[in-house]
């Protein structure tokens, strides 16, 4: 009688444990708890290879062709002094690659793959070593799975060449524009074609830089020099030099 | 009967056998635990003292860079060689390269290390030795790196200056290149500028006409927080490492500091109407009425490569520009710039065949104030011959069919068009793609135009060429 209590209670106690877990991840949170939110400049030791979410503006984008990874750096929204380099490994970088070909051709508005200027949630696993900002500290973040990455890219506001390039101050650091005028010259860097947008009328001129990276995502450059062109873009520099950083396709839209 | 005894190794009984019969031991022959425990400790002692005793003497190892392979990818080395080249710097990082007697490598200092080498003055410079702890990248494509990750892990050593002059380095170089990755302090006037993307070339040149360039990293402002500001003609000193590109030496600056104005040279102030042979390679300030610009192209892109200005009239040496230089004028000089402006600059004479140039050669010299100039505007055509090629004309017709476009492979095409007068003559309009792409409108049979260009020859007839966009007027 005491051993058929024992295992049919035991039974009993396991049953309703998962069950409690399972209610209490999906409702409660009492012993389940949500991952964490922090920010940048708030990681210590004590979150190495935690499971967090971060949230902040990626300030550069990079896809490593020789191993297929993705390195990015990101700030904090309030604080661009607050950065942390970001890294995804092949696996992922080539889903997310797919998922950014699969959206343009369902030309869906939600981005899969990131670019400077965007707004980026990344749930990952810090590594942490001495402070963020500490002297030899180190940090970074890894991305393990593609679904932890969401993104949130910014309407681009619509100025004129010579604005953007005269007054560069008067934008924010990454900020999307959108821009338009004329491909007078086009040249390739070992990661990116660069494009000379001249704008009619006031005879300014731009960079606009297409990271090689875009050319996995289905589509081919099909603007030639002498069309015209509505470009989106983060607003970046190159030695003091205003440049627009290109996301992704739909940001180029060839006029005639 | 045998005594009974206990093997002391083994622990079974030997029945007084010697050896033991089971694990064959002999107990005379047996070291003592005390002593087997003694010998221990002094090895123990020995080997932790060597080992000691190597770490706290033996200092960095460096290896060779040739020695560098794909099996040290994330390797932690020493390396101790000459810095050759750099500093490059960036917002967040700065990078220089260094040789030994093997090969050259990149080192790259990321923030937050690198901004700590600025603060303390410890960025390396070209002649500087170093010795340097960090890890090796080597890339699928061969490249390679070296990253430093903490202050410490760069030890320099500052190289000793020498005061040379210009002419010495030159002439060394190509035999005994005694001057090459030494650190030197030269004397120089600055006689033009090569703008690049990432850096600005300074030709300093000694009173002998001998040339050495001076190499700027543009990312040398993140480092000082301020631009650069010498001009031209100024007669500086200049301290920097003797670095090499393209088989030419090349200074290779690393702080603003090191160059010192001893004295600004002033040009040779001259009328236009008195350019002769005898200015030539000679700096003059020009002034006079801008009555013409013409942007010539870059055969492969629609970018301008030059623009050339005609000064007062057709007769006056021409002014040329060089577009990099053209954009290093200030944004209010740019937009004075154009036709009818009064011009006043310095430029360096030269001399193509038998004509005269004027060479708006950087930092440039160039001032300007708005005017206007309109040339007299020609009637008929038919007076515009082959005999008034390069001069300037104003005409104002209707276009009639007969052009004949020039298509290219990649690029828009060169348009021709054919002018009307009132009398009926006809004259062709030549419109390069560079000029004709910057257009705000398109030009088409039946429209009336004004335009002021250059005669020149298409074919056996004259043509008319105008040189900006805004030469081009459409009437109606």
């Amino acid at each position: 009688m005491a051993v058929r209590v024992l295992k049919w209670g035991g039974l009993a106690i396991a049953i309703f444990g998962i069950l409690f877990l399972y209610v209490d991840l999906h409702t409660t949170r009492i012993i389940v708890k949500e991952t964490p939110t922090v920010k940048i400049s708030e990681l210590t030791p004590m979150m190495n290879y935690a499971n967090v979410y971060i949230t902040g503006k990626a300030t550069f984008v990079k896809f490593y062709d020789y191993d297929n990874t993705l390195g990015m750096y990101i700030c904090d929204l309030d604080n661009d002094n607050a950065e942390i380099y970001v890294k995804m490994y092949d696996t992922e970088t080539k889903r997310i690659i797919e998922m950014e070909k699969q959206r343009l051709a369902e030309n869906s508005p939600d981005p899969k793959f990131p670019a400077a200027g965007d707004i980026l949630t990344i749930r990952g696993q810090p590594v942490v070593r001495g402070g963020a900002t500490e002297e030899g500290g180190f940090t970074m973040l890894r991305i393990q799975y593609a679904e932890g990455l969401q993104i949130v890219r910014p309407s681009a506001t619509r100025v004129t060449i010579k604005n953007m390039v005269s007054n560069p101050e008067n934008f924010g650091s990454y900020q999307r524009l959108e821009i338009e005028g004329k491909i007078i010259d086009s040249r390739e860097t070992s990661w990116s074609t660069i494009l000379t947008v001249y704008e009619m009328g006031t005879e300014a001129e731009t960079s606009l830089l297409l990271p090689s990276v875009m050319t996995k995502f289905g589509r081919t450059l099909q603007a030639k020099i002498g069309d015209t062109v509505r470009v989106s873009g983060a607003l970046s520099e190159y030695f003091g030099a205003p440049q627009l950083y290109v996301a992704s396709w739909d940001d180029l839209e060839v006029l005639g | 009967m045998t005594e009974e005894k206990i093997c002391p190794a083994c622990g079974k009984p030997t029945a007084g056998y010697t050896p033991c019969p089971h694990c064959g031991v002999d107990p005379k022959n047996r070291i003592g635990l005390k002593a087997a425990a003694v010998v221990c400790v002094i090895a123990l002692v020995l080997g932790a003292g060597y080992f000691a005793m190597h770490l706290a003497t033996a200092g960095p190892q460096p290896i060779l860079i040739s020695s560098i392979d794909r099996w040290l990818d994330y390797a932690y080395v020493w390396v101790a060689w000459t810095v050759v080249s750099g500093p490059s710097a960036g917002t967040t990082s700065l990078s220089f390269d260094v040789q030994d007697s093997s090969g050259q490598l990149r080192i790259e200092v990321y923030d937050p290390t690198y901004k700590t080498l600025i603060a303390e003055n410890r960025v390396p410079t070209v002649g500087d030795s170093v010795t340097v702890f960090g890890q090796l990248r080597v890339y699928l494509d061969g490249s390679e790196e070296l990253r430093v990750s903490t202050p410490e892990d760069l030890l320099l050593t500052k190289a000793q200056t020498v005061q040379t002059t210009i002419q010495e380095i030159m002439s060394t170089w190509y035999s005994t290149k005694e001057f090459e990755y030494k650190r030197v302090t030269v004397v120089g006037k600055i006689t033009n500028l090569i703008p690049l993307s990432s850096a600005k070339i300074y030709i300093l040149e000694d009173n002998s006409g001998n040339t050495l360039e001076l190499y700027v990293h543009n990312g040398l402002m993140y480092l000082e927080g301020r631009y650069l500001d010498i001009k031209l003609l100024q007669v500086v000193s200049v301290t920097a490492g003797v670095s090499e590109y393209g088989g030419t030496p090349q200074l290779a600056l690393a702080d603003y500091d090191d160059i010192k104005v001893i004295e600004n040279q002033l040009p040779t102030q001259v009328s236009l109407d008195n350019m002769d042979t005898t200015l030539v390679d000679r700096f003059v300030k020009v002034s006079g009425k801008v009555v013409f610009v013409e942007m010539v192209g870059d055969p492969s892109s629609l970018a301008v490569s030059e623009r050339q200005i005609w000064l007062d009239d057709q007769y006056t040496p021409r002014v040329i520009l060089d577009e990099g230089i053209y954009e290093l004028l200030p944004d209010n000089t740019r937009q004075l710039f154009g036709r009818g402006s009064n011009a006043e600059l310095v430029g360096r004479v030269s001399r193509s065949g038998t004509t005269l140039r004027i060479n708006l050669v950087g930092p440039p010299e160039l001032s300007l104030q708005s005017g206007t100039y309109e040339p007299s505007l020609v009637e008929n055509f038919a007076t515009i011959t082959l005999g008034n090629e390069d001069s300037l004309v104003k005409v104002e017709g209707r276009i009639v069919p007969g052009g004949a476009d020039v298509a290219h492979v990649t690029l828009p095409s060169d348009h021709e068009f054919v002018l009307q007068d009132n009398f009926g003559d006809n004259i062709k309009l030549w419109v390069t793609n560079t000029v004709y792409e910057r257009m705000l409108y398109s030009l088409a049979v039946g429209d009336n135009v004004r335009v002021v260009g250059k005669v020149m020859q298409r074919g056996s007839a004259a043509a008319v060429q105008p040189g900006v966009p805004s030469d081009i007027e459409k009437v109606s």
